[in-house]
Parts: structure tokens; sequence; C-alpha cells
């Protein structure tokens, strides 16, 4: 079987052939064909001829009744000619004259019909039938494809000739590249073709010349392989030290501390925290805080005389120890409660100044998910101010906890992106008259299902995620959108975060020129956040009650900020804390601060608002006591849709 | 009185020519279609019509009488777009007119001394000429048609190049052309 891929030689010789045969087959056909044509072409122009020769003799006789001229004329012609078999003549449907050869039936012949015009005029005088004989043309034929076959065969002998020339001229390539195939730099091959005037030769002296130069670049290039190997072998290591090893302690590093324990069939592991290393930072610098950090790891080193545990830096201020065995709680215990003694006493210099450090530890006896138990563990010892922590099973409910926070980051980004996130409202009512003054605005996001999910589900992990300010912007948004053609008032949520977050001071001011809300809104600052930038507090307050929007103090009663701060603020509303009126019909404490606040809010003209009035002794209550506005599920619950007309 | 008559009559068919009535068919039948093969017909005749006289001797009368009969059957029409106008005339008539009177002239039987004055008359003035007799060609008139083995049509060569006359090359090669 021929390899075309293989083999140029063979390439060619096949192409030519294909060439070879496919132009003698279409210049066989196109020939036979233009000559068939031509032939015919001839034989019609002949029987035209010798029919245009005896039509006006034809016509004369005709003309002049002379009949048996035309029967002579028409035998004559059909005698002494072979090719005609038969001339008829007609005259108005009738025969004049006809004669035809015998063997006229067996035949392939045409009828060429001509009309006969009287002598010296146009007018037909009737119509002479030719039968005229492909015989002939059948001979041309036959004579024309004989010679075209001679003719074609004799090229395609010499296609095969020329091929078998080519086949032997190709025939040295073969052979250089067989010995090339062979080759190897370490090999000197020598070709037979060299001393030859042509290509070939040439080919053959350049391919002694390139071997020369190729084994001496092959020797060249072994050497320099070697050093490569060598270099690449100590960039490799270096690599590996800097994947594995902290640059600054030189200890392994958290990479290695999981590879290490993925090794081991048990484990036992400990995160060690430098508490309050952040402030450590601060005070002296990063580069003392590096110093003391260095020091410490090698401090700990220095403890460590056995294999186990090994010592990890496990990020920033965390290291972490490693046992290769599960020990015993008690064991644990005792390690742990010795190296916080230890570490306590170690002293470190910056300067002539003598530190000390603290640590919290927490420690997981077990290999599977040992560093996110770890974890949990030292966030447990740090909650609890403890110095260390093992974490137990009922920790458990502490890493479902992660496992939800971390659902409700992908709800959150999910309920943004499905447009999930809706405004709900309370209707705030004037506690004389218990019509709706207003609306307070609270967040809800609808679940998959459709249920509605309230912000104490998720506002403390919203907060510390980076969906915080999309959420406000879209409340923002749609509440003024809600309200923008009603005369309600209406409130809406505004912690500190969103005060320093520009972003979304931005949409409360366009979302206010875009709905032209500014003389309903009532921006509700939470208190109980406690505020410590008065400064930027009252410069929002300001700025904002220059647009029109009024401002209230939300949960007022509980924060930590003192009222004199509070009440230098352009206020206007006071919403007294949910946890004080909830118990003002039972606590005497409660019914003291509100009736307080009251009075206070009075002095300085300020209205006074009621949350979490859920039954009518509460409301009785605080009416009492004179509070302006009262808000809470006796008088409604946050609705999706509420009246937008108001009593004023 | 009435045998007179039929003896008079009974005489002048005893003293007239001798015609076959096949040949007078046939000549009838040819001679005004050849003088439509002249392709300087239209110079010659201005008129569209064709005069053809049938020249006989008064004892041929009825004979004249017969071939324009014979005439006026076969071409009521006319022949080749022309109009044919037939008219059986005297010899002694026709040589008495001084005028040019007939464009075509079939002569019946006559002496050589008649037939001599007609060619003369008609010498070089496009008229033409038809005889009864094959050999009366030879006094100076054009055409004639005999009936042989085949019919056959005679020129006689001399008055054709004496006259301007130009057929179809196609009746030369059927015609016979006499040389006197």
């Amino acid at each position: 079987m021929l390899n075309l891929k293989k083999s140029l030689s063979s390439r060619i010789l096949f192409y030519f052939f294909i060439v070879g045969i496919t132009l003698i087959v279409g210049v066989f056909y196109t020939f036979e064909e233009a000559g068939k044509e031509a032939f015919k072409q001839m034989e019609k122009e002949k029987a035209e001829v010798i029919v245009n020769t005896i039509v006006p003799t034809i016509a004369m006789n005709l003309y002049l009744g002379m009949t048996s001229n035309v029967d002579k004329i028409i035998k004559e012609v059909t005698d002494n000619n072979e090719n005609i078999l038969g001339i008829t003549v007609v005259n108005k449907g009738k025969v004049v004259s006809s004669y035809l050869k015998k063997d006229i039936g067996k035949s392939d012949y045409f009828i060429m019909t001509r009309t006969i015009k009287r002598p010296n005029s146009d007018e037909s005088i009737g119509k002479m039938h030719v039968i005229y004989s492909y015989a002939h043309f059948k001979r041309l034929v036959s004579k024309y494809s004989k010679l075209l076959w001679i003719f074609l065969f004799g090229i395609a002998v010499l296609l095969i000739l020329f091929s078998i020339y080519l086949e032997q001229l190709l025939s040295p390539l073969k052979q250089i590249v067989l010995q090339l195939s062979n080759y190897t730099p370490k090999k000197n091959l020598s070709f037979e073709f060299s001393d030859r005037e042509d290509e070939i030769g040439r080919i053959s002296r350049t391919l002694e010349k390139m071997q020369q130069k190729i084994r001496s670049y092959a020797l060249k290039q072994e050497n320099m392989n070697k050093i490569l190997e060598e270099k690449v072998q100590q960039k490799t290591q270096e690599l590996k030290n800097r994947l594995y090893v902290d640059s600054l302690t030189g200890l392994p590093n958290r990479f290695r501390l999981q590879e290490d324990l993925e090794n081991l069939n048990d484990a036992t592991l400990i995160i060690i925290n430098i508490d309050d290393f952040k402030e450590l930072n601060d005070l002296f610098g990063h580069k003392t805080g590096d110093k003391i950090l260095a020091s410490f790891a090698q401090n700990i080193k220095n403890l460590i005389t056995t294999n186990y545990p090994k010592f990890y830096r496990f990020s920033g201020d965390e290291f972490a120890m490693l046992f290769n065995r599960r020990m015993t709680k008690s064991d644990i215990e005792q390690f742990l409660s010795l190296l916080a003694n230890k570490i306590e006493n170690m002293t470190f210099f910056h300067g002539d100044k003598e530190l000390s450090l603290h640590v919290t530890m927490g420690a997981y006896i077990g290999k599977e998910g040992a560093l996110e138990k770890a974890d949990i563990a030292l966030k447990k010892a740090k909650q609890h101010k403890k110095s260390y922590e093992i974490y137990e099973e009922s920790d458990k409910s502490v890493e479902i906890q992660y496992q939800k926070n971390i659902e409700w980051i992908k709800r959150l980004k999910k309920s943004i992106d499905l447009e999930r996130v809706i405004p709900y409202f309370q209707a705030i009512v004037n506690a004389q008259t218990k019509k709706p003054k207003g609306y307070e605005c609270l967040m809800r996001i609808r679940g998959d299902e459709g249920e509605i999910h309230s912000p104490y589900e998720f506002l403390e992990i919203a907060k510390k995620s980076r969906y915080y300010p999309k959420l406000t912007q879209i409340m923002i948004a749609k509440s003024c959108q809600y309200f923008q053609h009603s005369n309600c008032g209406f409130s809406i949520n505004f912690s500190i975060l969103d005060i320093m977050n520009k972003d979304i001071v931005q949409t409360l001011k366009e979302s206010i020129e875009k709905y032209q809300v500014a003389d309903r809104l009532i921006l509700e600052i939470v208190e109980s956040e406690g505020i410590e930038n008065y400064s930027l507090v009252y410069d929002f307050v300001t700025d904002m009650k220059n647009i029109g929007c009024q401002i209230a103090i939300d949960d007022f009663g509980t924060g930590y900020s003192n009222f004199e701060h509070i009440l230098q603020l352009p206020i206007d509303y006071i919403k007294i804390d949910g946890s004080l009126v909830k118990n003002v019909s039972t606590d005497e404490n409660s019914e003291l601060i509100i009736s307080t606040i009251v009075n206070l809010a009075k002095k300085k003209k300020i209205a006074t608002v009621a949350e979490f009035v859920s039954s009518a002794e509460i409301y009785e209550k605080v009416k009492a006591l004179g509070v302006d506005y009262v808000q809470g599920y006796y008088f409604a619950k946050p609705e999706e849709h509420v009246e937008i007309e108001c009593d004023q | 009185m009435r045998q007179i008559v039929l003896l008079v009559l009974l005489f002048c068919f005893a003293q007239a020519y001798e015609y076959n009535k096949l040949l007078l068919r046939t000549q009838s039948s040819l001679y005004p279609k050849l003088i439509v093969m002249d392709r300087k017909l239209s110079s010659h005749i201005n008129d569209r019509r064709i005069d053809l006289y049938i020249l006989v001797t008064s004892i041929d009368w009825l004979y004249g009488r017969y071939i324009k009969e014979q005439l006026d059957k076969l071409f009521p029409k006319g022949v080749g777009g022309y109009i044919l106008r037939t008219k059986v005339v005297n010899f002694s008539t026709f040589l008495a007119d001084k005028e040019k009177s007939a464009d075509a002239i079939y002569l019946l039987k006559a002496k050589e001394e008649i037939l001599e004055k007609v060619a003369k008359k008609i010498e070089g003035k496009n008229i033409y000429s038809f005889t009864y007799e094959k050999e009366d060609l030879l006094f100076g008139f054009l055409f004639n048609v005999s009936i042989e083995k085949e019919v056959v049509i005679y020129i006689n060569k001399r008055v054709l190049l004496r006259n301007d006359f130009e057929f179809m090359p196609e009746l030369y090669q059927m015609a016979r052309f006499i040389e006197p």
C-alpha cells in the first residue's frame, strides 16, 4: 500500500498519475465530443450544400410542371450520393415526387426540409424533404475515436515512462531520508551522493556540514543542560522553600501544615494567637512587630526539642502546633497551660523597653476538620477571655452558625440580583387620634418559596459583608418611590455605617431629588449603635435638614452615647426604645425613664414615638405619659402594601 | 346556300396546317411562365400587363382561338403578378402595325418569308417570342417547347444575346440551346 503521507516521491508520483489520467480522460471526452459535434455539423453542411444545389432546379421544374424532370433529378441525386437515403417533394400536402433507397429502415438518419419557392419569387410552391444518412458521420467518428485512442495511449505510455524516470530521480532523496531517520548527534553519516553536482549532491554536502555543526552544538548543549539542571534543582528547592516556609520566622507555613496534617493518620492541633498584636504594631510599627514575631517564633522553637509537636506560622499573628497523635484531653490541657505560662514569662525587647506577650489558644484533638475546629476553639477562648479552649462536640453549634452565615451571604447576593429585597411599612399612629401619620420602612427579603425574612435574621451578617451598602441603597430607592405620590411621612433607618458611606448618602440625595420626597422623609438614626463621631453625624443631619428632611433618633434610651450630644443635634423625633416600652406597664423604672425622655423632649420641642406598642394596656400607659405617636402590633403589623393617604 | 358555305369551310380546313393539340396545350401552359423567369421583365413591361399575341394565318384562325382559350383558362389571374392579355392576330396585321403593341408573340405555322419578316420586325425589341415548330426558331425567335422523349425547352442563343433578357440560371441548366 502506497503511504502518501510518509513519502514525498510517492506523493509526487501519485498526484502526477492522478493529474495525468484526469487529463487523458478529460482530453479524450472533450475532443471526442467536440469532434462528434464538428462531424455532425460538417454532415449537415454537406447535406445543405446538396439541397441548396438541387432546390432551384427542382423549383424550376416544379414550377413549369415538368414533374418527370423532378423525378429524374431526385433519383439521380439520391443514387449518386450515398449519404442521401431519399428525397420527397410535396406540394399542397400531395407528394409530387419521391424516391427512397431500399435499406432506409435500418439506417440512422436526419431529415432536412426546404421550402421550394417559385423561381424569381418568394412564393412557396412546395417542400422538399431530404433524408440524410448518419452512416458517413459514424464512419468518421469511429476513425476519429481510434486516432484519439492511439494518441492518448501514446501520451499514457509517455506518462508511465516519465513517472519511472521521476521515481529514479527521487530515489536518492528516499535513501537520504532513510539514513537520516536513524541519525543521532553521536553518529557520523556519510552520503553516497555528495559527489554529484546536482541538488541531491548539494543537499548531501549540506547535511554533512550540518552534522558537524550539530555535533559541536550537542556537546555544548550537553554541558549547558547539566548546568541548567543544577540551576533548576536549586530554584525548585528555593520555590519549595518559599511555598512552604515563612520568610519572616523561617518556620513552615500554613501550606506545609495542611500537607503534614493530610499525611498524618491522627493528630492534635493547637492554634496560638498573640493577643492584641495589632495594637503592638500600631504602637511600635510593623518593623518592630515583625522582629517580635520572629523572636516569639524562635523562643517557642527553642522550647521544642523533639520531632513533635511541629511548630508553624499560621498567619499574621497566629501560630500552630501539630502533634502526630491524638492526645488525651488532660494531656493537652496540661500542655496548653504549661505553654501559656512559658509564653507569659517570655520577655521581648524593644530598645530598652521590656515587652511581654499574652496568647489565646484553641485546640482540637483529631484530624478531620482540625484547622476549622481549632479555630472555633480559639474564637471561643477569645469570646470567654480564657487563655485556651479545647474544641468539643458541643461547639458544633458555632460551626453550624458559621455555615448559616455563609448561606446568608449567598442568599443576600441572590436577593439583590433577583430584586427580592423589598420594603415593608408599619404605621406610626397619632396617640390621640389613633390615625396613621406615616410609616416606618422596614427591610424584608423574600425567600425562594416566597417566605419573608426580617432583618433580625441577616442584619448582623449583612453589616459584615460587602452587600450591606447595596441593601440600604435598595431600601432608600424603593421606599422613596413608594411614597412619591403620598402625603404620608415615611421613615428610613439610617445607621452610623450608612452615614459614613458616601455612596449611600449620594443614593439618598438622588432618590430624594428624583421622587421629590424631602418634605415627607424622616431619617431614623439608630442611637443604640453608639455614635462616636458626633461631628460627622452633626454635619450629615444638618445637611439633610437643609434639604428638607426630618430627623429621628431611633432606639433612644439604650445607647451608650450621652444625652447631651444627642440633644445637640437638630432632631425632630425621638423614638423610645422598644425594650423600655414593652415593660412600661410592669416595670416602674421603664415608666420613669420614658417619662423623663418625654419631658426632656417636650422641653426641646421634640416629638416622641413609642415603639413596640403591642397592647391596649401599653398604649394607654404611654399615652398617659404624654407620648405623641405610637407604633406597634396593637395598631398595625408591617405590611407590603399600605394606604398612602394619611391624617395630617 | 348552305351547301356553298359548308363547301367553303371544308376547303378552309383542308387548306389549314396540322397541329398537335397536346403540344399546343403544353406550350400554352409553359410559355407565359417562361416570360416571368426573366429577371428584367419589369424593365420591359411598365404597365404590369403582358400582351401576348398569337400570330396566325387566316386559315389557322380557329387554332389561334383555341390557344387563346387555353391561355385564358390556365392563367385567369395572370402570371407572376402580371396580367396576361392574349389576342389572336393575323401575321399581316402584326406586320402592318408599326407600333410595338405586343410584349410577347406565339407564332403558329406560316410561310418562311412571313416568319422572316416577323423575326426582322421584333429583332432587338425585347419581345418574347415562342414558336409552335422547333425549326421556326432558326428564323430568329427565342423559345420553343417540344415533346420528344420528354418535354424539352429550346432557346435560340443568338436571339437571347441580341435582346436584353436575363433568365434564371436554372432555366439555362434545363433548356437546350440552338445556335444557327
